[in-house]
């Protein structure tokens, strides 16, 4: 193995003859694109992510489609205002909180639960780390982890934004079509009924003098 | 304003059955439609030149977003139903649609560009073979963060596209590509002994 070898243009030169030789290999699984979007638009070094980016960078074809899909998703609003469209559209419905008497010592206790399961959850977190991809301007998403598969009952959490008057959860099947959407003054709200078959949310929140802070969306599947 | 915890999902999508009148789309959802169109148009460009899609390719992926915008137009008869996120969610539909397209135009059929870069492969002799079967063996050694930044380095990305792709830090993307550059060579050089 010559030094001419191991430089790195040598280096590069034979991994550009490698992947080539893989093109045409086609006993590869490939992802499927929507996979390719997911993870296009995703961050974090959690070890499943770094495996599956692995994948696609190895086979030509996958690293091909994810460099595309990755050009379009820089290209993404940085900041949106969903909120107050969606909410002017007739495509989602507003939707309102079901106040029940039973309710209020139930809201109490959840809030009391949410609030305790977050101060467990903060220090294990992988988006508290600033060096991990945490949205330092806009909101950071808790749970559900990215590609989480989650069922009718499931709660969204978010952290808080100091500044925030609101915040509106906004939910997309994998078509971009919004399927639920609710403004909430909490940090928390609970899916109930029918879960899509996948799909991303993301959360806005309002500050009091009026701008919009997005989090990065977030993709989620249906729980078999 | 919801309390919170409010529950959701059990929603209806659309509010009300429209009357005819209002079921039909808002014409001046046209222009909008287009100006959409338009200020992706630049980025559309750009990434067909750097992805190799053809002029009808492009066209395909224009005329979806289109048809998408439009239907939801006749969804909602309102031209406002438009937002920046939904724009951009139509465009990555296009765009993936346009790779299962892709896919399946491929299946069965070898680009001549390909056959010429593996024969390119071949004809380089027996070690310039070797070099590459050696190379993929020594990139399956490497710990998987080191090897993932390696293979980013090794397609051409500078460091910063590095961490701009994998969301990690400059200086994190600096010493696993150090490690990882370093232990791949180590790792050529023994298989020469």
């Amino acid at each position: 193995m010559t030094d001419a070898n191991t430089n790195d243009a040598g280096l590069q030169a034979a991994y550009a003859r490698l992947l080539a030789t893989r093109r045409a290999d086609a006993s590869v699984e490939l992802l499927s694109p929507e996979d390719l979007l997911t993870l296009a638009e995703s961050s974090g070094d959690d070890p499943e992510r770094v495996a599956l980016l692995d994948r696609v960078l190895a086979h030509p074809v996958m690293r091909d489609e994810f460099y595309l899909l990755r050009d379009v998703v820089r290209a993404r609003p940085a900041e949106q205002t969903t909120a107050t469209r969606a909410a002017s559209s007739g495509d989602v419905v507003p939707l309102r909180p079901r106040r029940r008497p039973w309710m209020i010592p139930a809201v109490a206790a959840a809030a009391l639960l949410v609030t305790t399961s977050l101060v467990l959850r903060r220090p294990s977190s992988p988006i508290d780390d600033p060096l991990r991809g945490a949205n330092a301007s806009g909101v950071t998403l808790i749970s559900p982890a990215p590609d989480a598969a989650i069922a009718a009952g499931h709660r969204f959490v978010w952290h808080p934004v100091p500044t925030a008057a609101e915040y509106e959860l906004l939910v997309t099947d994998r078509d971009a079509q919004v399927v639920a959407r609710t403004v909430v003054s909490d940090t928390v709200a609970v899916l109930d009924g029918v879960v899509p078959a996948s799909g991303q949310w993301t959360v806005t929140a309002r500050t009091r003098d009026g701008r919009d802070l997005r989090s990065d969306p977030r993709a989620f599947t249906a729980a078999r | 304003m919801c309390l919170p915890g409010a529950s959701f999902f059990g929603m209806p999508v659309q509010s009300a059955t429209p009357t005819p009148d209002e079921s039909a789309p808002d014409r001046s959802f046209a222009p909008r439609v287009e100006q959409s169109i338009a200020q992706w148009r630049q980025l559309l460009d750009n990434t067909a030149r750097r992805h190799q899609l053809d002029r009808d390719e492009l066209d395909e992926v224009e005329q979806d977003i289109r048809i998408r915008l439009w239907r939801l137009s006749e969804r909602t008869g309102t031209a406002d139903s438009a937002s920046a996120s939904y724009v951009y969610r139509a465009v990555v539909s296009a765009v993936t649609d346009l790779i299962r397209r892709r896919r399946s135009r491929a299946r069965g059929r070898v680009s001549l560009d390909d056959v010429g870069e593996v024969l390119s492969a071949d004809a380089s002799g027996p070690p310039e073979a070797e070099m590459v079967a050696a190379l993929g063996r020594a990139l399956d050694t490497l710990d998987a963060s080191r090897r993932v930044v390696v293979r980013l380095y090794l397609d051409g990305k500078d460091r910063d596209e590095i961490a701009a792709i994998l969301a990690w830090s400059d200086s994190k993307v600096r010493n696993l590509l150090y490690r990882g550059l370093h232990d791949l060579r180590e790792q050529l050089r023994g298989e020469e002994h």
